[in-house]
């Protein structure tokens, strides 16, 4: 493919589905230059996977994965952080706030409570929030659909012991 | 507070998203990495179809030269470009063979987030196991380097020059081949232990947790 293709096709997925990363972002790195990194990595692995979308899921379905996966990866960086290096090559800047005046307060506290569970669990919690099936999660992720069942229940536990928590005091 | 509609508060992400983005910052960050794709795309053509070319032609021009000139020869002489470009020939074998392996065993992992894993852990485990054991090593580092000291003497052997007046270039030649390979070697076996090890327990561990145990 060459690259003004695939620099169109990524423009149309960025425009129509860039909530998705935001989110994937957003629940998998906590500090500012992080989001600024993963953030960057993540695009930049979905422009890498143009060339290999072979249209048997849908884009948003495709984006998700692809982001996952970065997200998941993207530890390694998160070693070379610890280690006291900076990241290389990070644009900064590249991802702006945008004002959160009228956000629903319950999505920040569905952030804090996905940012305490495990790597899979997060990703199948993002995902079931957005509405895709166990088919579809299981599909994504890897797992069969009785492990998605699983770890739904899982989620779902920990969310209501953590509003009734917060309900008593 | 039920599911549905903490789903309906997560879904209204969509309509007042979390982040914008600086398109002009996108747009430089994609171009990096196209450059980037190039040249790991032109040094890997270079490689590929660049080195092994010149070095069997400089070998071959070697044995010509051993051919048709009038200096009388040993069997010796004419054995070191041979040698030589057999040499590099069994490794850029070695190097097909194994991505081509590696390559099958790749194949069976399909997109999914395990499978993803899957496949950089069989990757791992190539690169881990092409750096350490031993007959691996040598099998990566020891033909290249008896292709190299092969060139060296041949073209030694064609100048006629008496190895007492050459004898600190080859020395120093094969010892400084010797370092690089020794160097190479070391520093490989270094960043796996450093870096794919870490790397590989906690991909195993993502692992487990994915099959739920």
């Amino acid at each position: 493919m060459i690259d003004s293709e695939r620099d169109r096709i990524f423009s149309e997925w960025l425009a129509g589905h860039k909530g998705i990363l935001f989110k994937v972002v957003h629940a998998y790195a906590f500090e500012h230059a992080d989001r600024q990194d993963l953030f960057q990595e993540i695009t930049l692995q979905v422009w890498r996977s143009v060339d290999a979308f072979r249209g048997e899921s849908s884009v948003p379905t495709w984006m998700y994965r692809v982001a996952l996966n970065t997200a998941i990866a993207w530890n390694r960086k998160e070693d070379r952080h610890q280690r006291g290096k900076q990241p290389l090559d990070v644009v900064e800047g590249l991802l702006t706030s945008a004002s959160s005046d009228g956000r629903d307060p319950r999505v920040e506290w569905l952030y804090r409570q996905i940012a305490q569970l495990k790597d899979v669990d997060r990703s199948v919690a993002l995902l079931l929030l957005d509405g895709f099936s166990y088919k579809e999660i299981a599909a994504i992720v890897g797992i069969t659909e009785s492990n998605v069942g699983v770890k739904i229940n899982r989620i779902k536990s920990a969310l209501a012991g953590k509003r009734a928590e917060e309900a008593e005091s | 507070m039920s599911l549905d509609e903490l789903m309906q508060a997560w879904q209204s992400q969509d309509a007042a998203p979390l982040y914008g983005v600086n398109e002009t910052l996108l747009h430089v960050a994609v171009l990096q990495e196209q450059a980037k794709v190039r040249t790991q795309r032109r040094v890997e053509g270079w490689v590929l179809y660049g080195v092994t070319p010149l070095l069997i032609a400089g070998l071959a021009f070697l044995f010509f030269i051993m051919v048709y000139d009038d200096d009388p020869r040993t069997s010796w002489d004419f054995a070191l470009p041979i040698v030589g470009v057999a040499s590099w020939l069994l490794w850029a074998w070695f190097l097909y063979r194994g991505r081509t392996a590696q390559a099958q065993r790749e194949r069976p992992f399909g997109a999914s987030l395990r499978d993803q894993v899957a496949r950089h852990l069989a990757q791992l485990d190539y690169q881990a196991t092409r750096a350490v054991r031993l007959a691996n090593v040598l099998r990566d580092g020891v033909p290249p380097f008896v292709a190299g000291i092969a060139m060296m003497l041949g073209g030694w052997r064609i100048n006629n020059e008496p190895f007492s007046t050459q004898w600190h270039w080859i020395v120093g030649g094969i010892l400084f081949t010797s370092a690089v390979s020794v160097g190479s070697v070391w520093l490989q076996r270094r960043r796996v232990k450093r870096e794919l090890l870490p790397r590989k327990r906690r991909l195993e561990a993502l692992l487990k947790e994915l099959d739920g145990q």
